[in-house]
């Protein structure tokens, strides 16, 4: 596979050493804060610089769009977000690629924000954080 | 496995009382049991000791295809270590939770008095325990 594409993958939660499903899930975004830096002396005189990287201290942020989660795992997670659990985020594609994120806290309160008549007000957004993420792409 | 279960109550426990009954009549169909009425079968489920049930119930999930609105209904009322009923996590469930999670709510459903035939019925079958008890 190329590209992770949304409509051929499934994604779930372990929460608790069980794995929910996800059934509706609108979109994910990954931020990776970690970016490998050039700089050089303010001179200017240097046009090799020095390499560096940046926000090594910053997790990823996840960002998972879902909509219609069932009452009963929407409340566990309303839990684990107060009492500042783990969870793992697991996402698979139909090639068996994969995307997982493990020891992520929940980041903001699940709750549903919006209220008004389009599909959008359905959403619950997860944000996720952690430093362990990582894409395996078959 | 160690299940929690909810009260068998609401509309979903008609439907999984359904699923439990299609369990029993499935096996009931199996040669060992064909020369006995349903009715007959019925009771002598009830007199078993909870250990046959389970054999007899496992033979059921084995060998009886449910309706899927029979199986959902089951299993609404067994919920995980983290209260989540198995119903709202289906496409995950393993088949040996799928199978623990009928096994148990048909047991339940084995204790209660649930029962498909009347008082007069039950009469009738000198294996039912309600006989033992019925003035002579």
């Amino acid at each position: 596979m190329n590209t992770f594409k949304l409509n051929q993958m499934d994604h779930s939660l372990t929460v608790r050493g069980v794995e929910y499903d996800l059934p509706h899930v609108d979109s994910i975004v990954v931020e990776d804060p970690k970016q490998v830096m050039l700089t050089r002396g303010a001179n200017g005189k240097n046009n090799v610089g020095v390499v560096f990287v940046e926000g090594v201290k910053d997790p990823y942020v996840i960002t998972i769009t879902t909509m219609d989660l069932p009452l009963t795992l929407f409340n566990l997670l309303l839990d684990v977000w107060k009492k500042e659990e783990r969870i793992d985020y697991n996402g698979i594609a139909a090639d068996g690629s994969t995307k997982n994120a493990k020891q992520a806290i929940l980041s903001t309160k699940p709750q549903q924000l919006t209220l008004d008549n389009t599909a959008e007000a359905m959403n619950v957004v997860l944000v996720l954080r952690t430093f362990i993420y990582d894409e395996v792409k078959k | 496995m160690s299940l929690k279960l909810l009260p068998l109550q609401g509309w979903k426990s008609l439907v999984a009382l359904n699923g439990f009954h299609s369990m029993l009549l499935g096996v009931k169909m199996l040669p060992l049991y064909q020369e006995v009425g349903y009715e007959e079968f019925f009771m002598l489920f009830k007199d078993m000791s909870p250990e046959q049930q389970e054999k007899i119930l496992r033979q059921g999930v084995a060998f009886v295809q449910m309706k899927q609105d029979e199986v959902e209904a089951i299993l609404s009322f067994v919920v995980d270590a983290n209260g989540i009923p198995f119903s709202d996590n289906l496409r995950l469930l393993k088949p040996g939770a799928i199978v623990e999670g009928l096994i148990a709510v048909a047991m339940e459903f084995g204790r209660i008095e649930v029962g498909i035939l009347s008082e007069d019925e039950k009469k009738k079958f000198p294996t039912s325990a309600s006989t033992s008890d019925a003035p002579t």
